[in-house]
């Protein structure tokens, strides 16, 4: 009895320790997050013929939307960034004319964001940034007698690149066609 | 006197040399730049075929006494309008460096609009079809289309003036 009380007391004291070096610094400590908070409750119109639609008929929304990340003003010696940060910020944002050619997905905008810091170089030439007829985001070169898309889809990104003098096309997934790509955007960037 | 020889709705055969017209946006989403030509293309993208591109022949219009903006159809959001010359489209004949198209061009009068009377359509090549199929592939699509892009010119409005910074 008497080891167990020992024992008791050397917790109790270790965690007040912890507790008081705590109090020392400017952590603070994070109680339960409440996970209903961050969501709305709605009816959902969607479901109707469900045979799940009387146990599920409500559905919970996010309230705060996916910001779209800040752009990065230190990398003033990029060609491409300012342009197409904003134009892909004008489509996220609806801020085009969408009559004829759908609006992109917030979901789509971001991941093609992501797509351009990852493939394009500081000294790439500037795309335009145009969405397809299928809603996704495209990079579109036309230089040095290629032209090159760089297509942003909600689950994959893929290119088509074809050769205005030699009829040379080559297509397909972005990512094995990664290495292909690099190469004609280094040979783009010099003419 | 020319609208008696040439009766509204009668199909007729668009002859080499005559002009097509189709109405554009003016806003980014619709124009690729061109670095080469340095001046600004249609997005491929908005060259649809469904199965057939939907123009207007300018021989037609003109008889009615109307011009290109004829074809904005009173929407404002149309502003530009972009001019096809047949002979680029079908003809056998190389345009400077430009590809032999091959795009079969057709009078195909509809009563969807006033102007449906001058309605055209232009249809995929059949030899980039391959056997079997009833369309190009998906990577010849995007050939051709930005093949068709390069040769419109400008013949009301025009594209945006400033090319992206950077191109």
């Amino acid at each position: 009895v008497s080891s167990a009380s020992s024992l008791t007391q050397t917790v109790a004291t270790a965690a007040l320790a912890g507790v008081v070096a705590l109090a020392g610094t400017n952590l603070e400590a994070q109680g339960p997050v409440d996970a209903f908070k961050q969501h709305y409750t709605t009816r959902n119109e969607s479901i109707s013929d469900d045979v799940l639609a009387n146990i599920a008929g409500m559905v919970s929304i996010p309230t705060r939307v996916s910001r779209f990340p800040d752009l990065d003003r230190t990398r003033s010696d990029s060609r491409w960034q300012k342009y197409v940060y904003q134009r892909i910020l004008e489509l996220r944002n609806g801020e085009d004319d969408f009559t004829e050619l759908p609006r992109p997905a917030p979901l789509v905008t971001d991941r093609a964001w992501q797509v351009a810091t990852r493939v394009l170089r500081p000294d790439t030439p500037t795309p335009s940034v145009v969405p397809s007829d299928e809603g996704n985001v495209v990079f579109v070169w036309h230089k040095a007698r290629w032209d090159l898309e760089i297509e942003v889809g909600p689950e994959e990104a893929t290119v088509w690149a074809h050769n205005q003098n030699t009829g040379e096309m080559f297509s397909g997934s972005l990512d094995v066609q990664l290495e292909k790509v690099s190469s004609l955007l280094d040979f783009l960037a010099w003419h | 006197l020319a609208l008696i020889a040439i009766p509204c709705g009668k199909s007729l055969p668009v002859p080499n040399g005559d002009k097509l017209w189709r109405r554009f946006i003016d806003s980014k989403a619709y124009w690729t730049w061109d670095d080469d030509l340095k001046r600004w293309i249609p997005n491929r993208h908005y060259l649809r075929f469904d199965p057939e591109l939907s123009v207007f022949w300018n021989r037609h219009l003109t008889l009615h006494g109307l011009g290109p903006e004829s074809v904005l159809d009173g929407d404002p959001r149309f502003t530009v309008v972009g001019e096809l010359d047949v002979s680029d489209l079908r003809k056998e004949r190389h345009v400077g460096d430009l590809y032999d198209l091959y795009f079969p061009v057709s009078h195909s009068p509809n009563d969807l609009s006033e102007i449906g009377c001058a309605h055209c359509s232009v249809y995929w090549p059949p030899t980039a079809i391959p056997e079997g199929a009833e369309i190009p592939t998906k990577d010849n699509q995007k050939r051709l289309q930005t093949e068709m892009a390069r040769r419109f010119s400008w013949v009301h409005g025009a594209p945006p003036r400033d090319k992206p910074n950077g191109s």
